[in-house]
């Protein structure tokens, strides 16, 4: 019950210093712990029970937390849902994780009137306000395991179905504990998350309120707001994409903005362009935290910290992704399947206390990405005879734009359910602003035009996923076996 | 065609989205990317020479929001290259 200790101590510890802000109100650890536990009670008021997956559908704000918090207190499962996805990709999720309730923004909700659940709620409503208000008579709260499961993230699957990674409060707490031993807590942080609540990246936010900081959430990124943020709340820290940081940069409220109490910058998810480090060091003056993380292991589980990053002056081709934390481990595996010598390539795999309990309901896919307890994360790299781990390439058909992750076979199925369309393959092309973005190659009847595509697909896949460009080519270069020869089509 | 629709066409790349949203519609609802939003305002800030701010940011909800502010806004320091 990790996620309720974390909240019951900092309630004990600091009880009056601020837990969440968002744009409309902030909370005190007194506050945020009184709330989650009368919301826990008013959620099994109304047939919430131990092991049950409660759909989240919102933009960040304080009550996403305190309904993560109330179902972990429950032994429910948090299921974020990522607000951008069609509804058909919404709804699939709720089936198969059998969410018996949603709870989110009103408009947002509004957008998914068939969900298959029997209990709506809109965080806005009075009905949300009033669960587990005094006087109503209301349950104990279990006293959970640590091994209770938590929460189902979604990730991009290469079968087009979003797979759901359960983790349980074990996970949780082994990726706090771990990452807070090497990041070195202070006492007065206040930490700006720029990313969203419903993406695997989240156990970042939770990892520092674990250590009683206080964290600001915004709905949805905008360069201006996070800007104002840092300012308003003279935070210390920002969580964020690398492209988001090259948006900050751009954004003109740049010059005008205090930034002076900033002392690290965290970044991850994907890789850091050298020119949006060398500049962002150069202007900005603080820190720079790499966070590499993966869902199945259970967040971030290797940092590179301030001190072991370069000079704007002097950046390397490639900034390592640094050293795995505490209660961890990490090995580059060789094509023989064996742990490969420092420095030589394989692919990183990861175990530890915070790794998955296993996708949900999906026990072939949780064995295929895991080999003798170690989760293959995909990712082609090094160790070097410090421990630091350098990425160089990746073994999956991944696109990885501004972050979140997009599987060009989900995106080739869509185009293919075209009728004009005979067939189709995309690779991930460089992208100044999001790192990389799909470009569709299509084969199809003439006179089919790229809107209507794009048109086709926007209503399969959220906007992130859908192609940034399609070029008409004659065939798709596939190799005997029939496999899409990509190197031929990235030239 | 407005000029934030033009900027819309230029940032995704395609009419397609610009042609077919109302200008009093909600444009982050309208099933934009996101970071293309975020690009929109950035390309504003460039064109107009006009910082947008985050009370600003408060009020751009529409491509008529956008209009009024590029309008208002951006006459004076309007830099039609972006340079």
């Amino acid at each position: 019950m990790w996620l309720t200790q974390l909240a019951e101590r900092n309630r004990q510890c600091f009880p009056d210093r601020t837990a969440l802000v968002d744009e409309h109100r902030s909370v005190t650890w007194a506050e945020f712990d009184d709330r989650t536990g009368r919301l826990a009670r008013g959620l099994a008021g109304l047939g919430i029970r131990r092991g049950d997956r409660v759909a989240v559908l919102s933009l960040d704000r304080v009550e996403v937390m305190e309904t993560y918090f109330a179902l972990a207190r429950l032994g429910a499962l948090f299921v974020p849902l990522n607000h951008s996805l069609t509804p058909a990709e919404v709804t699939g999720i709720a089936q198969r994780t059998g969410a018996v309730a949603v709870i989110g923004e009103a408009a947002l909700l509004d957008r998914h009137p068939d969900l298959p659940v029997r209990l709506r709620i809109a965080m806005e409503s009075e009905e949300f306000a009033a669960l587990g208000a005094d006087g109503i008579a209301l349950p104990e709260l279990p006293d959970l395991p640590d091994d209770t499961p938590v929460a189902i993230l979604h990730t991009s699957a290469t079968t087009g179905q979003a797979k759901g990674v359960t983790v349980d409060h074990a996970s949780f707490r082994a990726i706090a504990l771990g990452w807070l031993a090497v990041a070195r807590p202070a006492d007065d942080m206040v930490l700006v998350n720029c990313c969203p609540l419903y993406h695997g990246s989240m156990v970042v936010s939770l990892t520092y309120m674990a250590a009683g900081a206080t964290v600001v959430l915004m709905p949805g990124f905008k360069p201006q707001t996070a800007l104002a943020a840092i300012e308003k709340h003279r935070a210390t820290h920002i969580w964020l994409v690398p492209q988001m940081l090259r948006f900050l940069l751009q954004a003109k409220a740049m010059e005008s903005t205090d930034l002076s109490t900033l002392r690290e910058v965290l970044y991850g998810a994907s890789p850091m362009p050298v020119d949006i480090y060398t500049e962002a060091a150069a202007r900005l003056g603080c820190g720079f935290r790499q966070v590499y993380g993966m869902t199945e292991v259970g967040g971030p589980f290797v940092t590179l910290g301030p001190e072991e990053h370069p000079a704007p002056d002097a950046v390397p081709d490639l900034i390592p992704a640094g050293r795995v934390v505490p209660g961890m481990s990490a090995r580059a595996l060789d094509d023989k399947g064996e742990e490969a010598a420092p420095g030589t390539i394989g692919e990183i795999v990861v175990r530890g206390p915070g790794v998955m309990r296993g996708y949900w309901d999906d026990d072939e896919a949780t064995a295929e990405i895991t080999v003798d307890g170690w989760i293959r994360t995909g990712d082609l790299g090094y160790i070097d005879r410090g421990g630091l781990i350098h990425l160089v390439d990746r073994s999956k058909d991944l696109i990885i734009r501004a972050g979140q992750n997009v599987y060009p076979t989900e995106i080739e199925r869509a185009l293919r359910t075209h009728p004009a369309v005979h067939d189709a393959a995309v690779i991930g092309t460089p992208d100044p602003d999001y790192g990389e973005v799909p470009l569709a190659y299509v084969v199809a009847d003439e006179g089919t035009g790229t809107a209507e595509l794009l048109r086709h697909v926007a209503e399969q896949l959220a906007p992130y996923k859908r192609p940034r460009r399609i070029e008409f080519i004659d065939q798709v270069p596939r190799n005997p076996a029939g496999k899409i020869v990509k190197k031929l089509l990235r030239g | 065609m407005s000029t934030v629709r033009e900027m819309l066409v230029e940032l995704t790349g395609t009419p397609e989205f610009a042609d077919g949203i109302s200008d009093d519609a909600d444009l982050s609802a309208s099933g934009i990317d996101s970071g293309d939003l975020v690009r929109l305002v950035l390309l504003i800030e460039q064109r107009t020479g006009a910082e947008v701010t985050a009370e600003d940011m408060d009020q751009l909800t529409t491509i008529a929001d956008y209009e009024r502010f590029v309008a208002t806004r951006g006459g004076a320091a309007a830099q039609p290259n972006g340079s």
